[in-house]
C-alpha cells in the first residue's frame, strides 16, 4: 500500500467511526428523552390519583399517626414470604423430580399434588391447613400454618419452573455422567441440579414478588402482617381508606425494591450465560 | 489369550425397528477396531448397547468378564453390574459432553472422586498427569466453553481415562470438529492405541483407520457385513457394498 492509499483508508475509517459515534450519541439522547417522558407520565397519573383520593376526605393526621403501627407488618410480610418461597422451592424440586420420574409412585404423587393444588383456591388451602387440620388433632399456629399453605400452593405452580430447568440440561451431559458410572442420584446432584437450579433463580424471584402480595391472605389467620394491621386500625377507627392506602403503598414500595434486585440479578445471569455459551462455539 | 469383549447374536430394537440384528464378534485385549457404516446403520447404537446407555433385547455379551444384563429387571444387583461395566469402559462422544459448570480439572476428577470415592488430592494429581498427557494442562482451570472443539475432545478423553478403563469407546470423536482440529484428537487416540488400550472407534477417518486399526468392521442392515484388516478392506474388500461405501466416503 502506498502512503496516499494509507491516508485515504484512514480518512475513510475515521469517517465511519464518526458517523457511528453520532448514531450512538443520538440513540442515547432518544433514550433519555423517553425515560423523562415516562417519569412525567408516572408523576402525572400519581397526582391525578391523589386528586381522586382527596375526594375521600382523607384524614392525613390519622394516617401519619398509624403509619408506624402498620409499617411494623412489613417485616412480618417479608419474613413469611421468604420462608414460604423457600418451602415452595423444596416442594417444587421434588414435584419436578416426580413429574420427570419413570416410577409410577413418584409420578403419581407429584401429578396428584399439582392437580389438587391448582384445582383449588389458595384461600381454601389456607383454611384447610389452619382450621381443618385441628379437627384431626393437628394444631398448627397461625404463622407456620400460613407459611405451609403458601409454600404448598406456590410449590405446585413452581414445579413447572424446576421441571423446565431440569429438562434444559442436555441429554449428552446426562449420558456422559452415566458413562462415567454415576448413579441417577449422583448424576442429578453433581451434573443436572447445579445447572438447573441456577436457571430457576430468576423465575423464582418473580414468584417471590408475587408471594409478597399473596401473603396478605394469611391475615385471615390473625397473623399480624401488613394487611392485617391495616384493616385492624382501619375498622377500629372507621378510616379504612386511609389504612388501605398505607398498606398498598408499602406493598408497592417493597415490590419496587425487590423488583430492582430481581432485574439486576436477571441481567447478571443473562450476561453469565452469554459469556458461557458465546465462546468456543 | 481370552477376548476382552465377547458379543453373541446381540439384537436391539427401537420399538419395532430392528437396528442390530444379531451382532457376533470378539475383541481381544489391546485390539483397535474401527467401525464404519452408513448413517443410521447402528454404529452408535452398538457402542451404546455395550455400556448400557441403550438396552439390548436379546443375545449375550461379556465385557471384561462381566455379563451385559439383557432383558433383566433393573434390580440392585443389575444396576451395580451396569455401573461396573461402565467403569471398565470409557466413552467419548461426538459432542464432547463436558460438564460446562465445572473447570477442566474438575471435569477430569469427577468420575474418580464421585464414582470411585477416590481422595481428591490423589485424583487431582492423576488428573493433572492425564491433562499433561493430552497436552491440556495449561487450561486446567478454564471452563469447557472457553476451549476449542479439539481441546474439548482431548479433555473428554482425559476424563474417560481418569476412570482407568480397560476399554475405550469412541463415537465419531472428530465429526463435530473443524477440519484443522481433527489431527490433534486423532493423535491422542493414536498414542492411546500405542499404549495398548483396547479401542472401539466409530469413525470415517480412513487414514487413522489404516494406520491404527487392527480390524475394520463394516456395519450395515443391522449386521456385520465385513470384518477385515484395514489393508484388506480398503484395497480388496470381500463385499461389493463395502467397496461402494468406501468409494463414497473417500
Ligand atoms: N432413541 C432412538 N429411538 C428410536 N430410534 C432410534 C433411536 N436412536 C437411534 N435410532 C434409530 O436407530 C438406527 C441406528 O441409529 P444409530 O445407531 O444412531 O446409527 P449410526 O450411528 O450408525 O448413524 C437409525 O435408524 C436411528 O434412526
Ligand atoms: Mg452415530
Amino acid at each position: 500500500m502506498t502512503t496516499t492509499d494509507d491516508a485515504q483508508a484512514k480518512a475513510a475509517d475515521l469517517g465511519v467511526t464518526e458517523t457511528k459515534l453520532k448514531h450512538i450519541e443520538e440513540a442515547r439522547k432518544a433514550k433519555k428523552r423517553f425515560v423523562m417522558w415516562v417519569a412525567l407520565v408516572w408523576v402525572g397519573i400519581f397526582a391525578l390519583l391523589l386528586l381522586v383520593f382527596n375526594q375521600f376526605n382523607l384524614d392525613f393526621k390519622f394516617m401519619l399517626k398509624y403509619l408506624p403501627f402498620i409499617m411494623k407488618g412489613v417485616g412480618t410480610t417479608i419474613y413469611i414470604s421468604i420462608f414460604s418461597i423457600a418451602f415452595a422451592c423444596l416442594l417444587a424440586l421434588f414435584g419436578a423430580l416426580g413429574r420427570l420420574s419413570k416410577n409410577p409412585i413418584f409420578y403419581g404423587a407429584a401429578t396428584f399434588y399439582i392437580s389438587v393444588i391448582r384445582g383449588t383456591p389458595l384461600i381454601v388451602q389456607i383454611f384447610v391447613i389452619y382450621l381443618g387440620l385441628p379437627q384431626m388433632g393437628i394444631v398448627i399456629s397461625a404463622v407456620p400454618a400460613g407459611i405451609i399453605a403458601l409454600g404448598v400452593n406456590y410449590g405446585a405452580y413452581m414445579t413447572e419452573i424446576f421441571r423446565a430447568g431440569i429438562q434444559s440440561i442436555g441429554r449428552g451431559q446426562i449420558e456422559a455422567a452415566h458413562s462415567l458410572g454415576m448413579t441417577y442420584a449422583q448424576m442429578m446432584k453433581r451434573v443436572v441440579l447445579p445447572q438447573a437450579l441456577r436457571l430457576t433463580i430468576p423465575p423464582t424471584g418473580n414468584e417471590f414478588i408475587a408471594m409478597l402480595k399473596d401473603s396478605s391472605l394469611v391475615n385471615f389467620l390473625g397473623v399480624w402482617e401488613l394487611f392485617f394491621r391495616a384493616i385492624k386500625v382501619g375498622r377500629q377507627n372507621f378510616r379504612n381508606m386511609e389504612t388501605l392506602i398505607i398498606a398498598g403503598l408499602f406493598y408497592w414500595l417493597v415490590t419496587i425494591i425487590f423488583q430492582y434486585f430481581q432485574s439486576r440479578l436477571e441481567k447478571r445471569m443473562a450476561k453469565g450465560t452469554q459469556k458461557a455459551s458465546g465462546m468456543g462455539h | 489369550m481370552e477376548p476382552i469383549i465377547i458379543i453373541k447374536d446381540l439384537k436391539k430394537y427401537f420399538q419395532h425397528l430392528l437396528v442390530l440384528d444379531g451382532i457376533t464378534t470378539n475383541i481381544m485385549p489391546g485390539e483397535v477396531v474401527v467401525i464404519i457404516g452408513r448413517s443410521g446403520s447402528g454404529k452408535s447404537t452398538l457402542l451404546r448397547c455395550l455400556n448400557v446407555l441403550e438396552e439390548s433385547q436379546s443375545g449375550y455379551a461379556l465385557i471384561d468378564g462381566i455379563e451385559l444384563p439383557i432383558g433383566q429387571k433393573r434390580t440392585r444387583e443389575v444396576r451395580k453390574r451396569i455401573i461396573e461395566i461402565r467403569t471398565h469402559m470409557g466413552m467419548v462422544f461426538q459432542e464432547f459432553n463436558l460438564f460446562p459448570h465445572r473447570t477442566i480439572i474438575d471435569n477430569v476428577i469427577e468420575g474418580p472422586v464421585i464414582v470411585k470415592k477416590e481422595d481428591r488430592k490423589t485424583a487431582i494429581a492423576r488428573g493433572e498427569e492425564l491433562l499433561s498427557w493430552v497436552d491440556m494442562i495449561e487450561k486446567k482451570d478454564y471452563y469447557p466453553d472457553q476451549l476449542s472443539g479439539g481441546q474439548k475432545q482431548r479433555v473428554a478423553i482425559a476424563r474417560a481415562l481418569a476412570m482407568e478403563p480397560k476399554i475405550m469407546l469412541f463415537d465419531e470423536p472428530t465429526s463435530a470438529l473443524d477440519p484443522e482440529l481433527i489431527g490433534e484428537v486423532l493423535n491422542v487416540m493414536k498414542r492411546l492405541a500405542e499404549e495398548g488400550m483396547t479401542m472401539l472407534v466409530v469413525t470415517h477417518e480412513m487414514g487413522f483407520a489404516r494406520e491404527v486399526a487392527d480390524r475394520i468392521i463394516f456395519l450395515g442392515e443391522g449386521g456385520i457385513i465385513e470384518d477385515n484388516p484395514p489393508e484388506k478392506i480398503m484395497e480388496n474388500p470381500d463385499h461389493e457394498d463395502t467397496r461402494l461405501f468406501l468409494n463414497h466416503i473417500l
